[in-house]
């Protein structure tokens, strides 16, 4: 603490609140820092990220072909029992073509998904090649004038802290999506094996893992936004800084649940609508 | 790993069973048909029952072949 002068115990205890703040804030961004590179800035190789990746992907592979034959069976039973009673007409080559492709997509979406994760990993590189400076925790808060001298209000420091802690909760952002795109992988072959009896769901299952991978482009720009916005300095430099850092977090916390309750095909309606209105005028 | 061997004793138990099953299969659907081709009068309606009687023998066959071709699926895997 600093000297503590007795009498003028208000600008003592100020004094230490904001040196604690400027320290917390200063380390949580140098922490953040080498996140960031790690899960946002870098492409995925999933084999280092992920122990025991191979023997897991080919287990999977394994359990995935057996319940493939399991269904060739089951299907195969179905048309034996309705020509024989006669209420439909069967069809045995749509199944013995449904369990080849089923099996094809089984070996090869493990390479399919790899390739999609390396172009949005070059799009991400393109993307950080606009100019994004990591400059180091110090000079960031050089830029916000936090000078411990300056007649700098709490209510700024506060902001500021929250800064920190959204720039961490964006490296843990990218941490969830690099696990999100690893346990999808590793399920996916179960997910293919289930295609001739419910082709809806590998379609479902497709374009869940390609918006995973699309969101790592997505994290890049908002990084690369928010530290651009707060080398502009002063109030709204932190602020807007503050506000991309946050809708970079947005896609991987809230809009899994937000999908589910069905706010997604609100917004879709609500955006018909003005295209109707738009279009009719 | 337990999962994987407990499964591939159900596959192998569920081909004896496929087999087994075949064999009724081809039997009644024979019946059936021979006794509905034997009373009908219209040539249309005889080919459409001979082509029947095609793909029951097609039915028949995969479902024999069915341990040749996971055996296949399965060796892509493993």
């Amino acid at each position: 603490m600093a000297e503590f002068n007795f009498w003028n115990v208000d600008e003592t205890v100020s004094d230490w609140i904001r040196k604690e703040l400027n320290q917390w804030a200063t380390d949580m961004v140098n922490g953040g820092i080498d996140l960031i590179s790690d899960v946002i800035t870098s492409p995925i190789d999933l084999s280092e990220k992920v122990p025991n990746f191979e023997p897991i992907m080919a287990g999977t592979q394994v359990i995935a072909g057996m319940m493939l034959v399991l269904f060739l069976y089951q299907r195969v039973l179905g048309a034996m029992y309705n020509q024989t009673i006669d209420a439909e007409e069967v069809n045995y080559a749509k199944i013995i073509g449904e369990i080849a492709i089923a099996a094809g997509l089984i070996y090869s979406f493990p390479i399919l998904a790899n390739r999609f994760a390396v172009i949005a990993a070059e799009l991400t590189t393109w993307v950080a090649g606009f100019e994004l400076e990591f400059i180091a925790g110090d000079e960031l808060f050089n830029l916000f004038s936090l000078d411990a001298a300056a007649e700098t209000g709490v209510h700024l420091l506060l902001l500021f802290l929250l800064w920190g802690v959204a720039f961490i909760g964006l490296a843990i952002a990218g941490g969830i999506r690099v696990a999100m795109f690893a346990l999808g992988i590793i399920i996916s072959p179960m997910v293919m094996a289930a295609y001739p009896v419910n082709p809806g769901l590998v379609k479902q299952f497709c374009m869940s893992m390609l918006a995973v991978v699309i969101t790592q482009p997505y994290q890049m720009l908002c990084l690369s936004l928010g530290m651009g916005v707060a080398a502009m300095g002063g109030f709204w430099g932190l602020l807007g800084s503050l506000a991309f850092l946050c809708l970079g977090i947005y896609p991987v916390f809230i809009k899994s649940i937000f999908n589910a309750t069905g706010v997604g095909s609100m917004a879709g309606d609500t955006l018909k609508m003005y295209i109707y209105k738009m279009v009719r005028k | 790993m337990p999962i994987i061997t407990g499964l591939q004793a159900f596959l192998q138990d569920l081909q004896g069973w496929m087999l087994i099953l075949a064999i009724p299969f081809v039997a009644i659907q024979a019946i059936t048909l021979g006794y509905s081709l034997v009373n009908s009068e219209d040539p249309n309606e005889e080919r459409r029952i001979k082509s029947r009687f095609f793909r029951v023998v097609l039915g028949a066959a995969i479902v024999a072949c069915a341990p040749w071709l996971a055996n296949q699926i399965l060796n892509y895997f493993m």
